[in-house]
């Protein structure tokens, strides 16, 4: 639906965006992740046509450039901070964008926002704000719906509120582009991720292959580390130590429970021993910066 | 006398509303300039830009459209304030208004300064987009403005008075403009300006849709 190909973008004469290329199908739910200054909102401004850039951005088979903005009727949009006007009620900011009053109705009663919302926007907390810049972006049933930092000042009932949205959204068609630094949180819903390092894209992939269903290692808490540690380099079943934990190989686990049990040793706590989804963004991020570090010098 | 006047000014300087006049007489005169900066300064203060861009098909339209919006408003002014001067005639000095001013009768001259006043506010308001759209700062162009306002006719007369040569040239600059305000009920006026009062009317539309055109592209190239 959504396809970027060979895109350059340009700030003055400097190339930030280097060659990009993807594409979004509906339904899907892509996370855009990169450190501050990668370019995630400037690709965001560009998919809206709202900046100049080489190569082609088309939107149902038809193109999005600076003074071709047809395609983008049915895309919603939350980029930096939520497009309020302050000295209208919330109803009022919807209304300028609204097409049909019942969904938009709804929209707001889905958002918990009925009973603040004929009220001026300038009175509204940063979550308030937050909630109705996104209730923008999902007027209409849009075909595409582009988010920069949607969970910003969202309290925890909200945050799970707005996830399920997206959820419900997606099921339906629409197709989601979503920044955000809370990777926890965007881990939860997208079903593809494009990470961006120093306006390159680097990786493009479906979140699934950063979860392996099975881990390898496995992390242990138990009641006696030390005994614990002990028996086990003896029987030769431990891995190695973190933080306190003991990491055994997962396969092992049966006998190693046997060997703990046989000397009373509680085990209190089993984790997988594989890096976060955070950690190994990060880790991405950190080899790809070493790599650039290694070119330049 | 010199006492009272002494103490007169002293109470007159003290006094609070004394205090506040020179800001309302500002405060009124950025009223007019002030709505029509904030179609386009409030838009980015505001962050609604980008949506606004975004979701309309052709940008040319968005700027026409907030243009439009500010002629009405100043428009509608313009036509409260002629109605307000009216009304005041017709209460304080009933049968006044066939009374000669200038070469017109009053109601005549109001009318003709009025016109003058329509011109202006097209010449000025697109002024005012233009600069909002380049300078993107409503307090920057309210300066811009206002200075231009106050200044503009006197410079401009000062620059004909210094350059008699170039007189002919220089009657057409866009400051010498500003006198279609007084110049269209007080023909008299002509010699100063060193224009008819259709070059000048024509003039100050001609530089209001230069104004208007420029902003419309300035806005059409604008980059997020």
């Amino acid at each position: 639906m959504l396809s970027v190909t060979n895109v350059n973008i340009y700030y003055r004469r400097k190339r930030v965006i280097h060659d990009l290329n993807f594409t979004i199908q509906p339904g899907e739910i892509v996370g855009l992740i990169g450190p501050n200054g990668a370019g995630k909102t400037t690709i965001m401004k560009t998919l809206l046509g709202l900046t100049r850039a080489s190569g082609e951005v088309k939107l149902a088979g038809e193109e999005v450039t600076p003074s071709h903005h047809a395609a983008l009727q049915r895309v919603g949009a939350l980029i930096e901070a939520p497009a309020i006007y302050p000295f209208l009620t919330g109803k009022e900011n919807l209304k300028l964008y609204a097409q049909d009053p019942a969904a938009c109705d709804s929209l707001v009663q889905r958002l918990g926002m009925t009973a603040y919302i004929n009220r001026p926007a300038k009175d509204y907390s940063v979550g308030m704000k937050q909630k109705l810049g996104i209730a923008l972006a999902l007027l209409d049933q849009p075909q595409l719906v582009i988010l920069d930092e949607p969970m910003n000042g969202l309290d925890i009932e909200a945050t799970i509120l707005v996830r399920k949205l997206i959820h419900d959204y997606a099921r339906q068609g629409t197709a989601f582009l979503i920044s955000s630094h809370v990777l926890s949180e965007l881990q939860k819903i997208m079903t593809k991720v494009l990470i961006l390092n120093y306006g390159t894209l680097i990786v493009n992939a479906p979140v699934a292959s950063f979860s392996p269903t099975t881990s390898a290692r496995s992390r242990l808490a138990v009641t006696a580390p030390k005994l614990a540690r002990q028996l086990m380099e003896e029987a030769g079943l431990l891995l190695g130590a973190d933080s306190g934990d003991l990491v055994v190989a997962t396969a092992k686990l049966k006998p190693v429970e046997e060997l703990l049990l046989a000397h009373q040793v509680t085990i209190t706590a089993l984790t997988p021993a594989e890096p976060s989804f955070e950690q190994r963004i990060v880790s991405i991020l950190t080899e790809k910066r070493g790599e650039r570090d290694e070119n330049q010098s | 006398m010199k006492t009272s006047l002494d103490h007169e000014f002293y109470k007159l300087l003290r006094q609070p509303t004394t205090r506040w006049a020179p800001l309302v007489l500002l405060a009124l005169q950025l009223y007019t300039a002030l709505p029509v900066a904030n179609l386009i300064t409030g838009e980015l203060r505001h962050h609604t830009l980008a949506l606004l861009l975004a979701k309309s098909p052709r940008r040319s339209a968005i700027f026409l459209a907030k243009a439009i919006a500010g002629y009405l408003l100043g428009a509608a002014l313009v036509a409260l304030g002629l109605l307000l001067a009216f009304l005041l005639g017709a209460l304080l000095a009933p049968g006044g208004w066939g009374r000669a001013f200038h070469q017109h009768a009053l109601w005549q001259a109001l009318l003709l300064n009025g016109g003058g006043a329509l011109a202006y506010l097209f010449f000025a308001l697109s002024l005012v987009l233009l600069l909002a759209v380049w300078l993107k700062n409503a307090a920057t162009v309210i300066i811009t403005g206002l200075t231009i306002a106050f200044f503009g006719a006197p410079l401009s007369n000062l620059l004909q008075a210094a350059l008699p040569g170039l007189r002919p040239l220089l009657v057409w600059n866009l400051l010498n403009m500003i006198n279609v305000i007084s110049q269209l009920g007080n023909d008299q006026l002509q010699v100063i300006s060193g224009l008819t009062n259709f070059q000048l009317l024509a003039g100050t539309l001609a530089y209001g849709a230069l104004f208007l055109l420029l902003g419309g592209w300035l806005f059409a190239r604008w980059q997020q």
